[in-house]
């Protein structure tokens, strides 16, 4: 039993991602859209947040504060939205994924969200995201960034703004849609299984509390440093977070970089962040710390047009570098140095900004620890490997979201057929876990209407 | 007669706005809110075309920018009065308009930024 529970501290102080699906991050926000008198299309790709035009982007980055809305709704910072699916994989699992499920063909509310996001004046802005989340029954403080803007006059007429974010995870307030917070599957299900190994960073979202600050300079070159601190154990479990690898020893630095092209109805970006935390895993003291550090570079290009034909890529490399001092001292890990390297690339085409197709690659790679990732039914690892591949398509219909539709800005839809495919999951192809399940087992079809209001 | 009193009070309204409007508040309305897509930089397009010498432009022929037909056919060169009018709606003036931006409600605000995109020349 202890040393079931000893894995488990494990998975979790090393950024073990396979949770965080549980609170994957979703948005989509109507009061922005009456805010500014814009219809979601303006903002979003394929007119549903989270995916973030180059209008969104600026919008994000001033701050949240650009209005032009009229009436009564442009005033009300209010916002809901509701997500319900279905999920298949290939094969059963074990056991229930959670509870009040079945161990395949679930239908799920897969989460409720109030968000209280709009602006305050000309300089401030922002969004708080409440969840309930249907799925693990429990009420969870989402996504949350709020920022401080302000332009700055320059001699040159060159646009130069800066800002502070206060937010609740590294990337959350990010304006690509590369980076962890908002990457793609913008919404995956929470009763599949997923390849267990991820960047530290993607963990820390919602369980830490950072300060940003920012510049954003001729439109294009963007900079922010700030750092992060988890939230105490006792803050975390009473903010519903589930997902906690640890308590932080120090501020966590992060730093980001990103130039911005934007011409004739198209976009294109590159950048690179990186991000630094040490941690007490499970935040358990007297073993030292593990450490981490991610650095990632990502790129984006997106053509626009005349919003009939939109085709959006979205890439991005991390690799980690880990030094488990801690959980090997804890013996929740059997390598004091190892790495990790994540690719994710992503496709999007839309027609008349409803009809939509993504095409995307998940690759996980690095060090081998037969302790970190050791064999266990369905999350395990036969061969103690991190290596995985995902590869995901998925078909989006989203009637309304767009100038001329029905009761425009407040409600809008999203319909999505997803289908992810493992040919690779937890090290293996054949009984990856040490249980006789095959990766292609978890290939899973998840089928989900998305409500925002 | 009233109506005709009413429209002579709006004209000198107006008018008066118009005489009043403060280039170097515009310049601020400018950098807090078309400023993130806009510059004022000659040939500087960005999300939206650069809005150095605008007025006096002919609609939708910046070079380098891709503009929508409506916007091609408004056939209007920009001068003091239509800018304003589009400002106050964009959408109402060109349909078809990619500038995600519902308009400019303040008439004060909106005189300000049409005297300052009168000095980007």
């Amino acid at each position: 039993m202890r040393s079931v529970r000893m894995r488990l501290l494990g998975a979790l102080a090393v950024g073990l991602v396979s949770l965080l699906s549980l609170v994957k991050p979703a948005e989509a926000v109507p009061s922005f859209a009456s805010q500014t008198g814009q219809p979601c299309s303006a903002c979003h790709i394929g007119s549903f947040g989270p995916y973030l035009t180059p209008f969104g982007r600026a919008f994000k980055l001033s701050g949240y504060t650009l209005g032009g809305g009229d009436g009564l709704a442009s005033e009300i910072p209010l916002s809901g939205m509701v997500i319900t699916s279905f999920t298949h994989t290939a094969s059963a699992q074990p056991s229930p994924p959670a509870q009040g499920f079945y161990d395949n063909n679930n239908p799920a509310l897969d989460q409720i969200s109030l968000f209280l996001a709009g602006r305050v004046n000309d300089y401030v802005g922002g969004f708080v995201q409440g969840t309930y989340d249907g799925v693990g029954r429990a009420f969870l403080w989402d996504n949350t960034d709020v920022r401080v803007s302000t332009p700055i006059n320059l001699p040159s007429d060159t646009n130069l703004r800066l800002g502070v974010s206060f937010n609740n995870g590294p990337t959350v307030q990010d304006p690509y849609n590369t980076t962890y917070a908002w990457g793609y599957p913008f919404a995956s299900s929470a009763l599949a299984p997923t390849p267990t190994a991820g960047p530290i960073i993607g963990a820390l979202i919602g369980n830490t509390l950072g300060m940003t600050v920012n510049a954003w300079y001729d439109n294009s070159l963007y900079v922010e440093i700030g750092a992060y601190g988890t939230q105490s154990p006792a803050l975390a479990k009473m903010l519903g977070q589930y997902t906690y690898p640890g308590t932080s020893v120090g501020p966590m630095p992060y730093a980001r970089v990103a130039y911005e092209w934007d011409w004739s109805g198209q976009a294109a970006e590159v950048g690179g962040l990186i991000f630094n935390a040490r941690l007490q895993p499970g935040g358990i003291p007297g073993f030292g710390t593990d450490g981490y550090t991610d650095m990632a570079i990502d790129g984006t290009y997106q053509f626009i047009g005349d919003g009939t034909n939109t085709v959006s890529i979205l890439g991005i490399f991390t690799h980690e570098i880990q030094h488990l001092n801690s959980s090997v001292a804890q013996g929740l890990a059997g390598t004091t140095n190892g790495y990790l390297n994540q690719f994710t690339a992503t496709a999007t085409y839309f027609y008349e900004k409803t009809y939509g197709i993504n095409f995307s690659i998940q690759k996980t790679s690095g060090s081998s620890d037969a302790v970190l990732y050791a064999p266990a039914p369905l999350t395990g690892s036969n061969n103690g490997s991190p290596n995985s591949l995902g590869l995901i398509t998925e078909l989006d219909w989203v009637p309304f979201g767009k100038n001329d539709s029905w009761a425009q800005p407040f409600v809008n839809m999203k319909f999505g057929l997803q289908y992810a495919v493992y040919p690779q999951f937890n090290g293996g192809g054949s009984n990856y876990d040490g249980f006789g399940r095959s990766a292609g087992a978890n290939n899973t079809l998840y089928a989900f209407a998305w409500l925002a209001f | 007669m009233m109506r005709v009193l009413i429209a002579g009070l709006l004209l000198a309204g107006a008018s008066t706005a118009a005489l009043a409007a403060d280039p170097a508040a515009g310049e601020k309305v400018f950098k807090a809110q078309c400023g993130i897509c806009h510059s004022a930089v000659k040939g500087k397009n960005g999300i939206g075309p650069s809005l150095f010498g605008v007025i006096g432009r002919q609609a939708g022929t910046e070079p380098g920018f891709h503009f929508t037909a409506d916007h091609k056919k408004l056939g209007v060169t920009w001068d003091t009065a239509t800018m304003e009018k589009y400002l106050a709606n964009p959408r109402a003036m060109v349909p078809d308009t990619s500038m995600t931006y519902a308009g400019l409600k303040d008439a004060d605000k909106r005189a300000d930024v049409v005297a300052y995109l009168a000095t980007l020349h």
